[in-house]
């Protein structure tokens, strides 16, 4: 990427667009990721943009679509009546197992799982988040040849000098996480795919230079979230 | 056994039980039941979208800010005025009424979750909601690496006789469609093309038939011209 700044604000023009491959478009939003300048060129071009929207019509969704939001938000409450997927939701030992925490991270995309059978287009996906804040920051997604991509949701705040992200697994009945590697700004990893099944939690925490020397997280971990397959 | 007792085996993982009593508590939350109708709004969206922004924005970006603070109506009253225009979006990016679905479905909670990161003085409320869906569409069909090249081309917008005519809606919207129009026409169809069909640079190749280093240099030259043109 080039730095002169008309070069920018056209990569950011260009990435607002959607012309960009998937490679080039993860670049960006790594560089958005550290770079306000950036977000605010691709948020001006989001807006120069957008009234191109009013050229597609309006189609209404599915009748259901609704219901799968407000299961997957986990707004209960909201739906009009009890049905199959809430009941699952409310009585499964699933939910009893996991901690509160690991619990509405996962029901965010947790919905759609309950609904159908698993399919060989079945993937697993978790959004990670802050402990004591309810916000997602990072979408992990395990690819199909087993790679992980982790995802900002948000602008992350470049970690201080010295330190590193570093990325954790924990399967579901394992009692000590294993390293995926240290987090470049969007993440592509290739660990053993056994590894990442339903439920194993994903974590990310802070690291001297390099990632721990320990074998074992050794510094805060900031955000975490548990695997679930999503159709 | 569960991960969530094998962490309270390890001393390392400390950090995570906080999350065991964490804030995360909407499964438990409660409130009147309504039931919902399912009606197109296709007339409440187009109004959103025609009335200019200084008219419909503040409402949407009330509603953002509402939901940032955990008010579940606003979600609601988003989807009721926005859902019928996001799904035309996300169904012509992804031709399929089931991805389409899903990039509705994943919006709404992006929106749900990042409902505090919206800046109503950095952006409006319409493109955020826009934006969210794109990405999250394009995305997708990047990953699906759609077969859209040579078999069925959808109808060129711009042979859509409503299509460029629905912008005509706002002032915004104005200024675009005459700024596009001084575009060439072969730059303005790539334009049309990649924002409304999610077609990349290699995808506007083949389907136009022009080499990949021009279509880039060609969407440069475009923006850059509408950047101008656009300028107060």
């Amino acid at each position: 990427m080039s730095d002169h700044p008309d070069d920018r604000d056209l990569l950011a023009g260009t990435y607002a667009l959607g012309v960009l491959d998937r490679a080039e478009a993860a670049e960006v939003e790594a560089a958005m990721a550290t770079d306000p300048a950036l977000r605010v060129a691709v948020a001006a071009w989001e807006a120069r943009l957008a009234p191109l929207a009013a050229a597609v019509p309006p189609v209404a969704p599915p009748p259901e679509l609704w219901s799968r939001i407000v299961a997957s938000a986990g707004l209960g409450a909201m739906a009009p009546r009890e049905t199959l997927l809430r009941r699952t939701w409310r009585s499964t030992s699933f939910w009893r197992a996991t901690t509160a925490a690991a619990l509405a991270i996962a029901a965010v995309f947790a919905g759609v799982a309950f609904l159908h059978e698993p399919s060989p287009a079945e993937r697993l996906v978790a959004t990670l988040g802050p402990p004591g804040a309810p916000a997602a920051m990072f979408m992990a997604e395990v690819q199909a040849d087993g790679r992980v991509l982790i995802r900002p949701l948000e602008p992350v705040s470049p970690v201080q000098a010295g330190k590193d992200l570093e990325l954790w697994a924990l399967p579901a009945g394992a009692t000590h996480p294993v390293s995926l590697g240290v987090l470049p700004p969007i993440g592509r990893n290739l660990p053993p795919r056994q590894l990442l099944a339903a439920n194993t939690q994903l974590m990310i925490s802070l690291e001297p230079q390099g990632g721990s020397t320990t074998g074992a997280p050794s510094g805060p971990v900031l955000w975490g979230g548990r695997l679930t397959p999503v159709e | 056994m569960d991960a969530s007792i094998a962490l309270r085996r390890s001393p390392l993982l400390a950090p995570l039980l906080v999350w065991a009593g964490g804030p995360y508590c909407w499964v438990a939350a409660t409130a009147p039941a309504a039931d919902r109708v399912h009606v197109t709004r296709a007339e409440a969206t187009l109004n959103d979208t025609g009335s200019s922004r200084t008219q419909a924005d503040p409402d949407l970006a009330t509603l953002i800010q509402r939901c940032a603070n955990q008010d579940r109506a606003a979600l609601q009253a988003l989807y009721d005025r926005q859902s019928a225009r996001l799904y035309g979006i996300a169904l012509r990016l992804t031709r399929q009424s089931a991805l389409a679905a899903d990039v509705v479905h994943d919006a709404f909670i992006a929106i749900w979750q990042r409902a505090a990161s919206f800046d109503p003085d950095r952006g409006n409320a319409t493109s955020w909601l826009v934006s969210i869906v794109r990405h999250r569409a394009i995305d997708i069909i990047r990953r699906r690496e759609r077969e859209v090249l040579t078999d069925a081309v959808p109808e060129e917008i711009d042979s859509d006789p409503d299509a460029l005519a629905r912008l005509v809606t706002s002032d915004d919207a104005v200024s675009l469609h005459r700024c596009l129009g001084t575009l060439e026409a072969d730059k303005r169809q790539m334009v049309l093309l990649a924002f409304v069909d999610g077609l990349s640079h290699s995808e506007l190749a083949g389907r136009l038939a022009i080499p990949l280093g021009t279509v880039k240099s060609s969407i440069r030259r475009a923006l850059a011209l509408l950047k101008r043109c656009l300028e107060p």
